[in-house]
């Protein structure tokens, strides 16, 4: 039989396995035999598995598992009950290539037996998810699950369980950890993944160590990918240096250089600048959010990274603070002006103001514009805010190699688009933005049901429909 | 500039070295033999399936070479198969998969992807009756193996 000799070449199974979700692998393995064989590793290699609860069994008084799911009614309720659910995770741990669940008890029994991690993530799958437990199913569970952490004065279990995950698991290569709950413990883990050689991408949620960040540089080099977000209790030391004397040009020893690409670190710290002066080899940043005060440090210190002959940024995102922009345009336009040689993405949040387009984009370089593919700008809310930004459309007419132009939260007045000339038509592929008419009246346009009189130009494009397409309004068009 | 092909059952197949030289395999082969005309023995692929490899590289015949896209999300293109490469995969489903077997040892990755896509979707969506079926395949579990089955696995799909 054909069928026999095919799913006899591992790799002919997994180019059809690409094509299918888990639900069909566990119809798969159903099959008979052979397809059991087949399917059941296709199955395993790919876990994610949000809400997976081992524990509440050790609570005094019944808690009702299968109210909190119905999976969980047929799940091994005990480690002493064999066979049923969650338990095969064991037979077939080494199977298991990529776990994401969303507390660390899952976590704790899903990698137990997992020896060929490559991927690992801790992240929440609905707002409801807490890090570190399985959710309540009731008041009786709520009062035990207290009980029980509070048994766990230093959070050894979390720590501990990244730490023997990872120590098991050395060819992992991303990593997304909650460190909310590890306080020093969080150095024991950053020690753990300075040994897996493979390791690129590491995402930290919730650091609060003041250190994290130098450690992870001092002892990961190895990585290409770091994005964190800061947990509340984030203290603003590090060591060494002082917020109130922060210079740009201040040329104390910051630690040696990383092969960090993409970068992407939500804090509003003061000592992000010396973090990003690590990082030569950039291809893509997302600067955080932060005040203009520390905004234009870091500015400066991606344009004196720019010096490097090295480099290649491609993608910067930024989000702007300042209520108005007009005092920094130069700096704003240095920004980008530096990046010329590489940059083809641009994102701007510009959450004041309506000013970019006015006020920052006549002093960009040419340069900039010529090697532009994607431009995405996301102003104020345009619900209450009903003024619309002008001279975005600009950037239609000044890049020929645009390939993305997406504009929200705010609305290009109609005449505006309507007598841009637009240069990238052989390139654009993909419009999104909000019409309105003067009075602040709006429809969006989406391609490719753009409005008459602009066809000449877009008719030329090839824009396919990426989202659902709303008409625009005809009126405000004719208008 | 033809190049004459030989199936495993001995018939010969004339076609022009643009078409033959979709498969990566008999492109490398006529490298290495350089200028011959001698014929090229395929001894893993029979002619009735042959006929249909041909048919599909004459269609494909001035497609761009495929890039690989490491970037892409497999799962996203299950559907978009072309018009005339989903009629071509109407065939019976011994011969869908004698086609895949050689797409793979000829190297010819775009149908190699269209054969198993079109396996995949297929696959998509039936039960286990179903996919027996479709493919004559003989059930050697027993009904209680196939439900433990069911129960023991059900939970790793996603949540």
């Amino acid at each position: 039989m054909s069928s026999d000799r095919l799913l006899e070449i591992p790799e002919l199974v997994s180019l059809i396995g690409q094509h299918l979700d888990q639900h069909d692998f566990t119809v798969c393995i159903r099959v008979c035999r052979a397809w059991f064989d087949v399917f059941t590793p296709l199955l395993y290699h790919t876990i994610a598995v949000y809400e997976f609860d081992l524990y509440s069994h050790k609570f005094e008084g019944a808690t009702s598992r299968s109210r909190r799911s119905f999976k969980n009614a047929s799940l091994a309720s005990s480690d002493e009950d064999p066979g049923c659910g969650g338990s095969m995770v064991y037979k077939y741990g080494h199977l298991i290539h990529s776990i994401t669940s969303s507390n660390i008890h899952a976590l704790t029994y899903l990698g137990e037996q997992a020896v060929n991690l490559t991927h690992v993530a801790i992240r929440r799958s609905s707002i409801d998810d807490v890090l570190y437990r399985p959710l309540y199913a009731d008041d009786t569970e709520k009062l035990n699950w207290s009980q029980y952490w509070a048994e766990i004065q230093d959070r050894e279990l979390i720590i501990s369980t990244w730490v023997a995950l990872i120590d098991r698991n050395p060819g992992l290569k991303s990593v997304r950890v909650d460190l909310s709950h590890c306080c020093s413990g969080t150095e024991r883990i950053i020690h753990a993944l300075a040994k897996c050689e493979h390791l690129e991408d590491v995402y930290l949620s919730s650091m609060v160590e003041p250190n994290t960040l130098e450690m992870m540089l001092d002892h990961c080099p190895q990585i290409l990918s770091l994005s964190t977000t800061c947990g509340t209790q984030t203290t603003t030391k590090v060591p060494g240096f002082r917020h109130q004397t922060f210079r740009a040009e201040s040329k104390g020893n910051v630690g040696a250089s990383t092969k960090i690409r993409h970068f992407d670190i939500r804090t509003h710290e003061p000592w992000i600048p010396y973090v990003l002066r690590r990082c030569p080899d950039l291809l893509s940043l997302i600067l955080p959010s932060v005040g203009m005060d520390i905004f234009i440090v870091l500015a400066q210190e991606v344009i004196t990274l720019s010096l490097s002959k090295f480099f290649r940024l491609r993608s910067l995102e930024l989000t702007l603070q300042a209520s108005s922009i007009q005092t920094h345009k130069i700096l704003l336009a240095t920004l980008f002006n530096s990046c010329s040689a590489s940059l083809t993405a641009m994102t701007i949040t510009d959450t004041f103001g309506h000013d970019f387009g006015k006020v920052v984009i006549p002093h960009i370089d040419p340069l900039v514009w010529s090697r532009l593919e994607e431009f995405h700008y996301t102003g104020r809310d345009f619900d209450k805010h009903k003024t619309p930004s002008y001279h975005l459309c600009r950037v239609l007419a000044l890049c020929p190699n645009l390939r993305v132009f997406e504009i929200s939260m705010t609305m290009i007045t109609a005449s505006e688009f309507l007598t841009t000339p637009f240069v990238c038509s052989q390139t654009l592929a993909s419009l999104k933005l909000t019409v309105c008419n003067t009075n602040g009246d709006h429809g969006t346009v989406r391609a490719p049901n753009y409005p008459a009189t602009a066809a000449t130009s877009l008719a030329r494009t090839p824009l396919y429909a990426t989202t659902t397409t709303t008409q625009p309004d005809p009126v405000l068009l004719s208008g | 500039m033809p190049v004459i092909l030989v199936s495993s059952d001995n018939q010969d197949f004339k076609v022009d070295k643009e078409v033959a030289e979709r498969s990566i395999l008999i492109k490398n082969m006529l490298e290495d033999v350089g200028e011959s005309d001698s014929p090229i023995p395929l001894p893993n692929v029979t002619a009735a399936v042959l006929t249909k490899v041909i048919e599909y590289c004459e269609h494909h015949r001035n497609d761009p070479v495929q890039v690989p896209e490491e970037t892409d999300d497999p799962r996203k293109r299950s559907n978009d198969i072309e018009e005339w490469d989903m009629k071509f995969m109407q065939v019976d489903q011994e011969m869908l998969f004698e086609i895949i077997l050689a797409a793979n040892y000829l190297d010819i990755k775009p149908l190699l992807d269209v054969g198993c896509k079109t396996v995949a979707n297929i696959i998509k969506g039936k039960t286990p009756e179903e996919i027996r079926k479709a493919f004559n395949i003989v059930n050697d579990f027993t009904p209680e193996e196939e439900a433990q089955i069911k129960k023991e696995n059900e939970w790793a799909e996603d949540r």
